[in-house]
């Protein structure tokens, strides 16, 4: 598939550049491409890589604003992506399980970032030392950004899809295997906690 | 309110985009991986379960077939003494309570051959 069919642009390594979300549900997939890729056929993964990268670091950076660390959570996601191709099916929507697999992946890996934190706090910051420091940024939002990162994933998750996503209560509901009154619920709940948090009303 | 779409927005604004050598690291990656896996990681993960029941059994059964002392036909003493044992000391020895008159004439045969 050429790049230019792309339904996102790859950039410059490092690079933070604007990008229209295009609708998981929407994306162009070629069919024959993942029967090939699933049969074990390396250019086939290899274009399948190439062609979702982008989708899966733009999802990641969502949560974690550490290149490095994006890198390797899209590796770890492509990894598992690709040896368990057998279970996805051609017809089925490729980009909502990719999708899918993205965010548990950033689940599992913010969880596992909030046991160290949780361990620092108890033990010291020998044994809760954290994977990577995000390098302070040049903005105002430094108060905003510690009340998102402070939240507990499961409400922190479906507040970035919504908000920052843009993502459909049905589509959070879809990717992280929750019911849309529960995706409901935990917004609220998310919504209320930052504003405690900022020191404010309910946003 | 304002504050916070704004953050958002800005949020929204902040994307990494993989580097041109990201595909072939994921692959050698995926190579190296296929290398160290062993025969489990090459079993599709829906056998994986029915694959794990037949190699417990079977495991069961082999431990059952070396670990449980089977009962011996016949002692030490019995086998020795059959190998030093003729033909018709065999038959005398073997035979059962019900031999009848056949049986005696089956084995004065029997001397007469030896």
């Amino acid at each position: 598939m050429a790049s230019d069919d792309l339904p996102f642009m790859a950039g410059d390594s490092g690079s933070v550049t604007p990008l229209k979300r295009a609708a998981y549900s929407t994306m162009d997939v070629d069919r024959d491409l993942i029967l090939l890729a699933r049969a074990g056929d390396s250019s086939a993964q290899a274009a399948i890589v190439k062609q979702f990268s982008p989708m899966v670091f733009r999802l990641i950076s969502r949560f974690f604003r550490v290149r490095e660390d994006v890198e390797d959570i899209a590796q770890d996601v492509f990894i598992k992506l690709l040896t368990r191709f057998d279970q996805v099916r051609p017809d089925d929507n490729f980009p909502g399980w990719l999708a899918r697999i993205t965010i548990n992946t950033c689940y599992d890996e913010l969880r596992r970032m909030q046991r160290r934190r949780t361990a620092m706090e108890i033990f010291g910051p020998e044994l809760g030392k954290e994977r990577s420091v995000a390098p302070p940024e040049a903005d105002s939002f430094d108060r905003l950004r510690e009340g998102l990162q402070a939240l507990d994933p499961k409400l922190r998750i479906p507040l970035v899809l919504k908000e920052v996503e843009e993502m459909s209560i049905e589509e959070i509901s879809r990717n992280m295997g929750l019911t849309q009154t529960n995706v409901k619920v935990r917004l609220f709940r998310a919504r209320n906690k930052l504003a405690k948090f900022l020191g404010g009303n309910k946003i | 309110m304002k504050r916070l779409a704004e953050f958002f927005q800005h949020e929204r604004q902040r994307i990494f985009l993989p580097d041109q050598y990201f595909v072939q690291r994921v692959m050698a990656k995926l190579s190296q991986k296929a290398e160290d896996a062993g025969v489990w990681e090459m079993v599709p993960r829906p056998s994986r379960s029915v694959l794990a029941l037949a190699v417990a059994l079977l495991l069961c059964f082999l431990a059952l077939d070396n670990f449980v002392p089977v009962m011996p036909k016949q002692g030490p003493v019995d086998m020795t003494l059959e190998s030093e044992q003729g033909p018709v000391e065999s038959r005398v020895l073997g035979g059962t309570e019900d031999d009848g008159h056949e049986f005696i004439e089956e084995l004065i045969a029997m001397e007469g051959e030896q």
